[in-house]
């Protein structure tokens, strides 16, 4: 086992290497620059502020060198540089925006697996019964709507024609002031932490439509596999031996053929979080929700190659992260799988 | 056992996860109860939504469009832009000035009643301090305003002399930018300050400010919100508002959403189109106010790009075949279409008289013929994924292919990212597109700087992008730009502008489409009006809540 997870660490540090070669090679053969990307009209039409701005950001150094410089940054002094754009430490703006994306993620998870599961076992159990086709037709929705365009319904449905909640942002910017209060930045567990609970049910309000539209695609991925697999794993001959011997409906579903079925849904459930990361991008801008995605967009837009290259290793250790958490928790869910 | 220790594991990944994300998690617990707790006073916490793309609080590093609008709330310059102006300077922290006979030494006079935030008096030290502190900051782009200074010095107290490089009219409006504010020079050098290079202070900068505006630049969370709170210290007369939190919203949507429900007070992400969504609502009021930005076609005269799009007549033309009202429409309330490259509010500017001198197809047909494309031929139209002041590119690109088709020009339209455009645009590779300008200070002088004929080094912005030569033939548009530049009567200075402009409109390789509005809107029930100017945006400190 720890041989395994050592085996997989250098295999991440590979990795990341690769990504960062691949990101920086990539962003620089775009046809544009960070000083167009950057500066002002007027700025740009001066030789002195252009050549003064190549020669602070290191622009005027060859790739290879700017890259070495990176990479060195990194490894000596654990730095992944300063933004070109903002001017600030990519690492601490990093740390800023990360936890209101993994605060989102995690409600979004949660929402795709609670209800992916509860309606592929509910559509499984009442198959081609009428809540059956109603399950599917949301779950189909799930995996085919795209997710600017639920996003941008779901807001002027539940904030707009029946405002129900709140439509952009992470809290109510006239009651509370988190941002500026420190804490791990999410606010759900820093209000639990510090026993806030009107800010909590704030906090909570402004994650639901942002998480429900970020999840919604991951729970139709679940309620089909969990479906499919159900039905499956109902026809299995253990299951009919189970019946055989008297058990209860209930007992077989929950405790016979759910656990094998769910097996698989685990490994959706783990592509489900590293494809929420892609959808990031919109329903981050469409709810002012101040995350990764948004940096991203930001840094992508402008040229700016050290948040472009730190926002894509830490993206590239999420994967590696989840995807091990799920081969983990294959071999405890099923004794079978053995590491090697 | 083994599943235990896999158990373990995998719960330690992921409260590692959650741990690395929160890196100041170590100091801040004591107070946190205090500050997040607690809900403000409703009637004195003002919330605006919008989307600023402010990357810096350093007034010294900062260039975005919504900069202006800190740096005016937390800092003071020598000059303002008068109220409800465009950038009209009225004196802030001089009560005066005199002006040499070369027009290049300036003598300022200063209040002597002035303090910083933290108490300390601001003096003619600190001025002479913030401006060579930016002088030394040749890679920021405030130092496009500034470098005209040659030096600064402070004879006394109350007294600082400005020496220019060269005779600038527009010298006292560039004042008001905020390349010019004072920084409380004693406590910025605590915090890495430097007006000789190697400065440190923008990341100290960026948290707060040190400055004597009637507002302290309390917390800043980038795209998320910024918190001005009352400056107690303030030597002007005190706003009834305690806080105003600028709340990033991406977002329209949800900022009309958020003003409707009374979650925030004033949205600025308007546009005529989306401010329709606000028609009939109760205590909304939504309005306009008047910008410098432009929208134009740009024609290169560059005939390898493309021989018949750079011929004048051609270029012409175009500006013939335009259907300047259905601009007009597209651009929505309060916009403008100026005559070309000066817009209104600024000295003489000049639009353009749509009744003697908008679209006619018929000379414009004409001049095709004379310029030997009476059959005409086919163009790109580069366009950016990019929009001014809310309206979108991509919808003025299709107006203009369909104003073209009139005279047999074929528009291919291209669409890109901004960033790819405006490489281009440097690189001056493209023979037609479409481009916006905000000035980088409200005169003619920055005008006549972009937009006269000239490339190479000491080229104008859009002579190199458009290479558009000055020529013995075009020279005449210098000797009125650089009269205009060092006219100090306002007056005369209008009258040779509108005689430069009547020039340039015989032939210059643009077509300039609108001059656009900023719509805006506010919560009636909680503040008295709301004063727009487009260098500050909203006027913050002159806000009164309900």
């Amino acid at each position: 086992m720890i041989r395994y997870l050592l085996r997989r660490l250098g295999l991440m540090i590979v990795l990341l290497f690769g990504v960062s070669i691949l990101v920086f090679l990539i962003s620089h053969l775009v046809p544009s620059s960070p000083e167009a990307a950057n500066l002002s009209q007027s700025a740009l039409n001066d030789p002195e502020i252009v050549a003064a701005y190549k020669a602070k950001w290191g622009l005027d150094k060859p790739v290879w060198e700017q890259y070495l410089i990176y990479m060195k940054n990194i490894l000596v002094n654990h730095d992944l540089g300063t933004s070109i754009r903002t001017g600030r430490p990519v690492l601490e703006e990093l740390a800023q925006y990360f936890p209101a994306t993994l605060e989102l993620s995690i409600f979004a998870m949660l929402i795709a697996i609670v209800f992916g599961v509860a309606f592929g076992v509910l559509s499984a159990i009442f198959q081609n019964k009428p809540i059956d086709q109603i399950l599917r037709t949301i779950s189909v929705s799930g995996v085919s709507l795209p997710n600017f365009w639920f996003a941008l319904l779901v807001m002027n449905l539940l904030c707009n024609i029946f405002p129900i909640f709140p439509s952009g942002g992470r809290y109510n910017a006239r009651l509370y002031d988190p941002a500026s209060a420190g804490g791990t930045g999410l606010y759900v567990l820093d209000a639990i932490s510090w026993g806030n609970w009107p800010l909590l049910g704030d906090v909570l309000a402004h994650l639901v439509l942002p998480a429900l539209v970020l999840g919604f695609f991951t729970m139709g991925l679940i309620t089909r596999q969990t479906r499919s697999n159900l039905l499956e794993a109902m026809s299995s001959d253990y299951i009919r031996t189970a019946r055989s011997k008297g058990m209860k409906e209930s007992r077989v579903v929950w405790r016979h053929a759910l656990g094998n079925a769910l097996v698989p849904v685990i490994t959706v459930s783990g592509m489900g979080f590293c494809n929420l990361l892609g959808g990031m991008v919109f329903v981050e801008r469409i709810f002012s929700w101040p995350g990764i995605g948004q940096y991203a967009y930001l840094a992508a837009t402008n040229l700016d190659f050290p948040a472009i290259c730190g926002v894509s290793l830490l993206i590239a250790v999420v994967y590696v992260v989840v995807n091990l958490f799920i081969d983990i928790l294959y071999g405890i869910i099923d004794p079978r799988i053995r590491y090697q | 056992m083994k599943k235990r220790l896999s158990l373990l594991l995998a719960g330690a990944m992921l409260a590692g996860l959650l741990a690395g994300c929160g890196g100041n998690t170590g100091n801040v617990q004591g107070n946190v109860q205090g500050n997040a707790g607690g809900s403000g006073e409703e009637a004195k916490t003002i919330v605006i939504a919008g989307q600023s793309d402010l990357v810096t609080l350093d007034p010294g590093n900062m260039y975005e469009p919504y900069g202006n609008m800190v740096s005016y709330a937390a800092y003071d310059m020598l000059y303002r832009v008068k109220s409800g102006t465009m950038g009209t300077p009225e004196p802030s922290v001089a009560t005066s000035y005199e002006v040499d006979d070369t027009g290049t030494i300036y003598t300022f006079h200063l209040r002597d009643d002035v303090v910083f935030a933290s108490g300390n008096p601001l003096t003619a030290n600190d001025v002479v301090w913030s401006v060579n502190r930016v002088l030394n900051m040749p890679e920021s782009n405030a130092y496009t305003n500034i470098k005209i200074v040659d030096h600064v010095e402070a004879p006394d107290e109350y007294t600082v002399v400005f020496t220019l490089t060269q005779p600038d009219a527009s010298f006292l409006v560039k004042l008001t930018s905020n390349a010019y504010c004072i920084l409380d020079s004693e406590v910025v050098k605590e915090h890495g300050g430097s007006d000789s290079g190697g400065d440190t202070a923008k990341e100290w900068l960026d948290t707060t400010s040190a400055g004597s505006g009637p507002y302290i630049i309390e917390s800043w969370t980038p795209k998320e919100q910024l918190v001005l709170k009352k400056n107690p210290n303030y030597w002007g007369e005190a706003s009834n508002i305690d806080t105003i939190i600028f709340q990033e919203m991406t977002s329209v949507d949800a900022q009309i959403t958020a003003l409707k429900n009374g979650d925030a007070d004033i949205i600025l992400g308007l546009n005529s189109e989306t401010a329709k969504q606000l028609d009939g609502v109760e205590n909304v009021t939504v309005t306009t106010g008047e910008t410098a930005m432009m929208t134009f076609l740009v024609m290169s005269r560059d005939a390898s790009l493309s021989p018949e799009m750079s011929n004048p007549l051609v270029q012409e033309a175009v500006r013939k075949a335009l259907d300047y009202e259905g601009y007009l429409t597209l651009g929505g309330t309060g916009c403008m279409v100026p005559l070309n490259f000066v817009q209104d509010g600024f000295s003489g500017g000049l639009q353009r008289d749509l009744t003697t001198d908008g679209q006619d197809l018929e000379e414009a047909r004409a001049l095709m013929a004379e310029a030997g494309y009476a059959d005409g031929f086919e163009v790109t139209l580069t366009c950016a994924n990019n929009n001014s002041e809310g309206l979108e590119w991509t919808t003025i690109a299709q107006k203009v292919a369909q104003d073209l088709a009139e005279i047999n020009i074929t528009v291919n339209i291209e669409t890109l990212e901004t960033t790819l455009v405006y490489e281009q645009m440097r690189n001056a590779t493209m023979p037609f597109y479409i481009m916006f300008w905000s000035p980088d200070y409200y005169d003619i002088n920055n005008q006549i700087d972009a937009f006269l004929p000239g490339t190479g080094t000491n080229g104008t912005a859009y002579g190199n992008r458009a290479k558009w030569e000055r020529t013995a033939e075009n020279e005449a548009l210098w000797t009125l730009g650089d009269q205009v530049k060092t006219e100090t009567d306002e007056t005369q200075r209008a009258a040779l502008s509108e005689e430069l402009q009547q020039l340039y409109a015989e032939d210059n390789p643009f077509a300039f489409l609108l001059q656009h509005p900023k719509t805006f809107a506010f919560r009636s029930d909680r503040l008295e009006d709301v004063t727009y100017n487009d260098l500050c945006k909203i006027e913050l400190c002159e806000l009164v809540a309900k």
